[in-house]
This record gives C-alpha cells, sequence and structure tokens, in this order.
C-alpha cells in the first residue's frame, strides 16, 4: 500500500477542503451579520451546529456499520464503524468545548445541567466506553462484535438529544431552541455554506482515516 | 461595542481548527509508522 497523500488526487482534495475552510472562517467573520446581545459570540453558532449535526451524522454511520458488519462480517463495515466513531466523537468533543465558550459571556456559566447538555455529555461517555472497549476488549472479531452493538445502541441517544428540547418542560431547559428556517436569510445562508463545508471535510477526514485503518490492519496481518 | 465577545469567537474557533490539524498530524504519523 501506499501513502494516502502519494496519490495526487488526495492532494488535490486536500488543498481544495483547505481553502473551502479558509473560505468559510472568511465568510463567517466577515458576511453575516452582528446579532444584538450576543456580538461575536453568536457566531460560535456558525460552525458549533453543522460540527455537532456532522458528529450525529457520524454516529448514524456508527450505526448502519454496525448492523452491516454483524450481517456479514466484513472488515470494511467494521473499519466504517471505528473510523465514523472516531470523527464522530472528535466533533462531539468539539461541541462540548465551543458550548460553554459560548455559554460562559451569554449564560455566564460554562456549564448548566439542561437537557440538551446533559444527554450530550452521556453520548460522549457512551462513546468513551466504545473506545475502552475497542482497545482492552481483547479477542479482535469479538471486539468488532461488541463494538457494532454499542455502536448501534449508542445511536439511541442522537435522537433523545435532538428532542430533548421537547421532551423536557420548559423550566429544565436553557439551551436557545432556534429554528433554522425561521432565521433571518442573512443568518440562514452562511450556515447552510458553512454545513456544506464541514460535511465536505468530515467526508474528507472519513476517506483518510479508513486508509489509515486499512493500512494498520493489512500490518497487523502481514 | 462590536468587538464583544470577539475573544470568546476566536478561542472556539482556534480550539476547532488546532483539534483538526492534530488529528491529521496523528494519522500521518499513523500511517508512516505502519507502512
Amino acid at each position: 500500500m501506499e501513502l494516502f497523500f502519494s496519490k495526487r488526487i488526495n492532494v488535490i482534495v486536500a488543498v481544495f477542503v483547505f481553502t473551502l475552510m479558509v473560505f468559510n472562517i472568511y465568510n463567517i467573520v466577515n458576511n453575516t451579520p452582528m446579532v444584538p446581545d450576543q456580538f461575536w459570540a453568536q457566531k460560535i453558532f456558525y460552525f458549533h451546529v453543522p460540527i455537532a449535526w456532522i458528529g450525529f451524522l457520524s454516529y448514524l454511520i456508527v450505526m448502519i456499520a454496525g448492523i452491516l458488519y454483524l450481517i456479514n462480517k466484513k472488515t470494511v463495515w467494521d473499519h466504517l464503524g471505528f473510523a465514523a466513531a472516531e470523527i464522530g466523537t472528535l466533533f462531539v468533543v468539539l461541541v462540548l468545548i465551543t458550548g460553554p465558550i459560548w455559554a460562559k459571556p451569554i449564560w455566564g456559566t460554562w456549564w448548566t445541567w439542561e437537557p440538551r447538555l446533559t444527554t450530550t455529555l452521556i453520548l460522549f461517555l457512551i462513546y468513551v466506553g466504545y473506545f475502552m472497549l475497542r482497545t482492552f476488549g481483547g479477542h479482535p472479531e469479538r471486539t468488532s462484535r461488541y463494538a457494532a452493538v454499542l455502536g448501534i445502541v449508542a445511536f439511541f441517544d442522537v435522537p433523545i438529544i435532538f428532542y430533548s428540547v421537547r421532551f423536557w418542560e420548559e423550566k429544565y431547559q436553557s439551551h436557545p431552541q432556534v429554528e433554522i428556517t425561521k432565521q433571518n436569510p442573512e443568518i440562514v445562508l452562511p450556515f447552510l455554506i458553512s454545513l456544506a463545508i464541514i460535511t465536505i471535510l468530515f467526508s474528507f477526514m472519513l476517506k483518510y482515516r479508513l486508509h489509515v485503518l486499512k493500512v494498520t490492519h493489512n500490518r497487523k496481518i502481514d | 461595542m462590536e468587538n464583544y465577545f470577539f475573544n470568546s469567537f476566536l478561542s472556539a474557533i482556534v480550539i476547532v481548527i488546532i483539534s483538526i490539524i492534530i488529528w491529521f498530524i496523528k494519522q500521518i504519523i499513523t500511517e508512516r509508522k505502519h507502512l
């Protein structure tokens, strides 16, 4: 096998993704309106929310890959689940970091035990367990099987996070309940651009991680 | 007044960028180690 970046197409895609990310930051800084009361803190929303959505999408991939792995035991599904779990967890960690950075100036506190924050933290902790299982599980085939099951079960927390703003009474809520479709187009357009660019970044990261997993797997077989 | 909360925005975006760069560096190192 050859290095991922020894292929010209991968270098071109990497440069393209990098350019898109630079453009995205420029767009968020210069072409988005200042929201009264929140000012610059509101601009965190343009990458905090897309990162959260793509993180959850990643966990959907873990679940689908888990189901497919349990059906036909092909290594490719195990690798896809593992790669998506890793990138999804990186994104959820970034959500759990950028959220409090927004909350401190707006709420006056870094963290509050309200439904959406708490359920997101639970999801992160489930995935900490997932990686402990992957690392210390012992027999590789059995570990992959258990990880597939855990990946399927863990996904049930995602709809709970999504609907947590409705499941619990209003008095327990403090997370903003913003409907993106009802926002000003000046906010919606850069948000959608950011969502598209972060999705492209995620796809590229997933492709690269799958390549690295294939390389490490082949080395273990050798 | 418009610079209000700029530090929050800047620190959030810097953390996101650095984390993603570290992730790529980690993949490059892992890949080279196994090839």
